[in-house]
């Protein structure tokens, strides 16, 4: 099934500054919409207005047609986001961190043999038993993005998801990408580095939505 | 439910591997306590009379050491987005957040409470009474608080703004408290003062999840 998710006439703000207005996006699937721009033009505001975290000051998003702030916990089942915070507990090891995100995004469903699979990925197998903060910043960022792994969401939402990645982790991430948009999965990615993938790739430039 | 087990497992996984802060909260109670009868002189049937009111100002005042920490470490580091971004109610996580804060801090205020109220030359006929008030009260601070620790998230003097925030509204659980202690002592009947106690635990149980999770959804807006 071909899903279409898209917004209009969204007018982004944050501490009560306008930061793009008349703001109109549509991606469907198999797609990747790269969010472009400045930094402070409104790219991580515009990603949280999207996973539903924020509501836009004015305009509306849809998925399928249907308004999705109006029924979030819904939204919440098909999207999987990974912000700028890695949400991380550093006390926690890798294994218990993304066991407890699969149990409470999921459910008890046993899928161990997944987590193992998305630590594999990303070559964090060998300290899977370590606390997180031993991780270096770079590895911590590959274990927020292994949890892209476990959920079946159907759009992922990543804020600058390479920063402090090296060339390894690059590639499996654009391989999880690639993958993700051929199975019919959506991906919107605010990022300034430039990602290679196989998908067709639409880009969004927030400048061009500058107040004035 | 298994989620919620999950999350309870998992925030009582972070105090146990920090446990510094469930100690603290403790031996501050503990101290407190005793710099009354230092105080105050060690009359013993003035310490009897105050005994109630002592052990119950200091719980309340060593809560507070505390609350400012619950939802405080999961807005740092971006969990509590992605705790707002599951299907499972906030209003849940936020109930299990406040029982495993009663659980490291009300419940063993509760467990030491008798033999401090034994230094404090307590009536023997008030133990029981002091056992139940602290096992209706602790846990309605543990969830008025979550309020506080939602409201206060983020701003510079978190500790000290939940007490102002929060202390003015636990008050009727003070006064209950010590009114329920001092009858038994006395021998009158305690069950209205316990009853009122009983009916603030089921309604904060009820109604201030969901007012903290309004307030972290709102804040993370």
């Amino acid at each position: 099934m071909k899903n279409l998710f898209f917004g209009t006439n969204l007018k982004v703000t944050k501490g009560g500054r306008c930061l793009a207005k008349d703001l109109e996006f549509k991606i469907e699937s198999g797609n990747m919409l790269l969010l472009n721009g400045e930094n402070g033009s409104g790219k991580s505001t515009l990603l949280r207005i999207m996973a539903g975290l924020s509501n836009p000051t004015s305009g509306k998003i849809y998925w399928n047609n249907k308004f999705v702030h109006d029924n979030l916990p819904e939204h919440f089942e098909r999207i999987t986001y990974v912000g700028h915070s890695t949400a991380i507990k550093s006390n926690l090891t890798l294994k218990e961190n993304l066991k407890y995100w699969q149990e409470i995004h999921i459910g008890g469903k046993d899928i161990s043999s997944q987590l193992e699979h998305s630590l594999e990925i990303f070559n964090l197998t060998t300290s899977s038993d370590l606390p997180a903060r031993c991780l270096s910043s770079g590895q911590t960022r590959k274990l927020a993005l292994a949890r892209l792994m476990l959920k079946p969401a159907s759009l992922w939402l990543l804020d600058e998801p390479t920063v402090g990645l090296d060339t390894a982790g690059l590639r499996s991430l654009i391989t999880l990408l690639n993958n993700h948009c051929e199975s019919g999965g959506i991906v919107i990615m605010a990022s300034h580095d430039e990602v290679r993938v196989e998908c067709p790739v639409h880009v969004l430039k927030t400048d061009n939505f500058k107040k004035g | 439910m298994k989620k919620f087990l999950a999350l309870v497992q998992r925030d009582l996984t972070l105090v146990y591997r920090n446990a510094n802060d469930a100690w603290v909260v403790l031996f501050f109670f503990v101290i407190a306590v005793t710099l009354f009868p230092l105080g105050i002189g060690p009359d013993p049937s003035v310490l009897q009379q105050l005994s109630g009111g002592i052990i119950w100002i200091c719980a309340l005042l060593s809560a507070m050491l505390s609350l400012d920490g619950v939802f405080q470490s999961d807005f740092d580091d971006g969990s509590l987005d992605q705790m707002i971004l599951t299907s499972y109610p906030l209003e849940l996580i936020v109930l299990g957040k406040c029982f495993v804060h009663w659980l490291t801090t009300g419940f063993p205020i509760l467990l030491i409470s008798p033999v401090l109220a034994t230094m404090l030359n307590m009536n023997l006929d008030a133990y029981t009474t002091l056992l139940i008030t602290m096992l209706l009260g602790t846990p309605t601070i543990s969830l008025m608080g979550g309020i506080g620790a939602a409201l206060v998230l983020g701003s510079r003097l978190s500790g000290v703004l939940i007490s102002l925030i929060i202390l003015p509204l636990i008050i009727p659980i003070l006064i209950f408290s010590v009114a329920a202690i001092n009858a038994s002592g006395e021998g009158i009947d305690t069950s209205s003062a316990v009853s009122l106690l009983g009916a603030l635990l089921i309604i904060s149980s009820v109604f201030c999840p969901w007012t903290a999770a309004a307030t972290l959804r709102h804040l993370t807006n």
